[in-house]
């Protein structure tokens, strides 16, 4: 909802605070303000996002000009007032409120927010009385009163406390049926994929869903082919060269929804239903290995792959048993290029009359072209030419 | 040869790490069904049919089956666990990950799937600063012990007060959940005396935290089953 900053100017008495301060207090307090633009002449107009809950008394500039006085304790032109004995009275107890919030609400903090908001209340004890304005209808319970307290005073006056929670937690076994079968499928090498689970073909179809694809999958392994097929293109680009898959999820047959796991590798596909381990304790110290930590706690950042096609080459070098593969490897990397992808695989290694020999497959590939052998060939020459260098024999 | 490991999708990585540290924290996953009925969707979480905030969720609902619908968030999980707990026995303190349906045009920041995790404790006394401790504390070993959150007053049905959350990360505060006191409405629908318990719910988005977390450029990236996602 658009509102104008000389308009809002018009229903207050002191000058508005400066456009900046306004938009701050406005999103801290009350609602969020999606944008503030410059019209000139010191006017500026402010889009601000109305809660839904807030539809009726914030909907004009008036309603705001009420909210804005109140949080920077400002005179309304036409302040309100309202006949006490016609409203609702909600009675609430402020340690209550307090208990919600998390802090503790006084009978001060009371005062100052209704007085500020010309709300009509009395207070006895710990009991407060408050004559619900006709145009906040939507205050119904205490919720409603901790959440007009708590934006009034602000978040960030609770101080956070973490909840004392028994130690031992109890996953259901489905999530940690899932957990266990991951595990087990890398460990043989399989890479986790996801795909849709809407899809062209199914037993059950949504209404208004994307053309073609309005079908909930009755099976995993439809959706995997063609991943499968894309994957084993690119299968040198992948980790460990290899471009073995499966995926867990969801499919819906008209019997129910089934949980299923499925993979699919060079010699074979299979999907079944996931086995839930019916043994497994509910009562787990911890699900999720540190492993899972590492990996992700590094400042890993994601390296988005190159649509153009890739090429390899392939060397063999043998090596005098005082020299490790590291020194090829690196000789391999200082002359690969920003062409080079990855690092080199070693995929053949034997040992011979005191030599070795090692067979790396190096993969190229560029971000903005399709590679030529007039790119790479030079980068494979300087690359024999420091083996030879090194009195190494190229096979 | 022994067979290289293979490797997990960038979702799992940030769901198990997630699960990671709230399990620390005593909360227990919880799972539910992602075909789902107007019950649990919406009614019981305080959003009748006709309510606006039926509209901010574009759903897929399933043809010829009334009432059936692909859940469009995981708060469903929240009241059918509720729905079968005893709570003058114990606490409830469960997360719920799990897929999402939106019925939306999709872009680089915009999926038809998706991933949420939700996050529930009800109990005795359950405040908005045990909201801020867990979160904190959350972000802390998410992020980094630099991080801090800020809260801001929002709207959604099943929570009052309703809360952003928004969570530094470098220089930046970045907008990353909702969240709130649970209304005591869906307290009542679940069996739960709204004078005895309180409690307090969060939502987040798995794949935006993943690509805060990795910058993937394109959430879409996640379902293409394109195991060059997998570089972690």
């Amino acid at each position: 909802m658009k509102f104008n900053y000389k308009k809002l100017q018009n229903h207050i008495v002191e000058p508005l605070p400066a456009v900046d301060v306004l938009k701050e207090k406005i999103i801290f307090h009350a609602f969020e303000v999606e944008s503030v633009e410059d019209l000139g002449n010191g006017d500026y107009e402010l889009e601000i996002k109305v809660l839904p809950d807030r539809a009726f008394d914030a909907k004009d500039d008036r309603g705001m000009a009420r909210e804005i006085a109140a949080l920077f304790d400002l005179t309304l032109v036409d302040p309100d007032s309202y006949d006490a004995a016609a409203s609702t009275e909600l009675v609430f107890s402020l340690n209550q409120v307090s208990t919600l919030l998390g802090r503790v609400i006084t009978t001060i903090n009371i005062e100052k927010m209704f007085n500020a908001y010309h709300y009509v209340f009395s207070i006895s004890g710990d009991q407060v009385s408050l004559a619900i304005p006709p145009w906040r209808s939507d205050i119904v319970h205490i919720y409603d009163i901790a959440d007009e307290i708590g934006r009034y005073l602000g978040y960030e006056s609770v101080t956070p406390v973490l909840p004392q929670l028994s130690a031992s937690v109890s996953h259901d076994k489905e999530f940690q049926s899932i957990v266990t079968k991951k595990q087990e499928l890398i460990s043989k090498g399989y890479h986790e994929v996801m795909t849709y689970s809407l899809t062209k073909k199914g037993d059950y179809q949504v209404a208004k869903g994307p053309k073609g694809k309005d079908f909930l999958r009755t099976n995993l392994l439809d959706g995997m082919r063609i991943a499968y097929a894309v994957n084993k293109q690119n299968e040198e680009l992948l980790p460990n060269a290899s471009a073995k898959i499966f995926e867990i999820g969801k499919v819906f047959l008209t019997t129910g929804e089934e949980l299923h796991v499925a993979w699919i590798d060079a010699k074979d596909e299979h999907e079944e239903v996931l086995t839930i381990d019916e043994t497994l304790s509910t009562i787990v110290e911890r699900v999720v290995t540190e492993g899972d930590r590492v990996r992700t706690s590094t400042e890993s950042r994601f390296h988005m792959w190159s649509e153009y096609p890739f090429m390899t080459r392939d060397i063999a070098v043998w090596l005098p048993e005082s020299v490790s593969n590291n020194e090829l490897v690196s000789i391999i990397k200082k002359n690969g290029t920003e062409l080079l992808q990855g690092e080199p695989r070693l995929f053949d290694q034997f040992t011979k009359d005191g030599r070795t020999s090692y067979a790396y497959r190096i993969v190229f590939q560029a971000f903005d072209r399709t590679l030529t052998d007039n790119e790479v060939n030079p980068i494979m020459d300087m690359i024999y030419s420091e083996c030879k260098s090194n009195s190494w024999e190229i096979r | 040869m022994e067979t290289p490991q293979g490797t997990l999708h960038p979702l799992t990585l940030v769901m198990n790490d997630m699960v990671r540290i709230f399990e620390g924290l005593g909360f227990s996953v919880a799972t539910g069904p992602e075909m789902e009925d107007e019950w649990h969707n919406f009614d019981a979480l305080n959003v009748p049919a006709g309510h606006p905030a039926r509209d901010m969720q574009d759903t897929f609902w399933i043809r010829g089956e009334q009432g059936k619908l692909l859940r469009t968030h995981t708060s469903p999980v929240q009241i059918r666990y509720m729905e079968n707990h005893d709570i003058t026995q114990r606490p409830v303190a469960i997360i719920c990950p799990g897929k999402v349906f939106r019925n939306e045009a999709t872009d680089a920041t915009h999926e038809m799937q998706f991933h949420q995790m939700e996050g529930l404790l009800v109990g005795e006394n359950i405040s908005i600063a045990h909201l801020k401790g867990v979160l904190l504390e959350f972000f802390k070993q998410f992020v980094g012990p630099d991080t801090d959150i800020r809260l801001r007053p929002s709207f959604f049905p099943f929570v009052e007060p309703g809360l952003e959350v928004d969570v530094k990360m470098g220089d930046k505060w970045v907008e990353v959940l909702g969240a709130g006191l649970v209304n005591p409405v869906v307290l009542k629908n679940v069996g739960f005396d709204p004078q005895k318990v309180s409690g307090f719910a969060f939502g987040m988005g798995i794949d935006r935290l993943a690509t805060l977390k990795f910058g993937v450029p394109d959430v879409r990236l996640y379902y293409q089953g394109d195991v060059r996602l997998n570089q972690f």
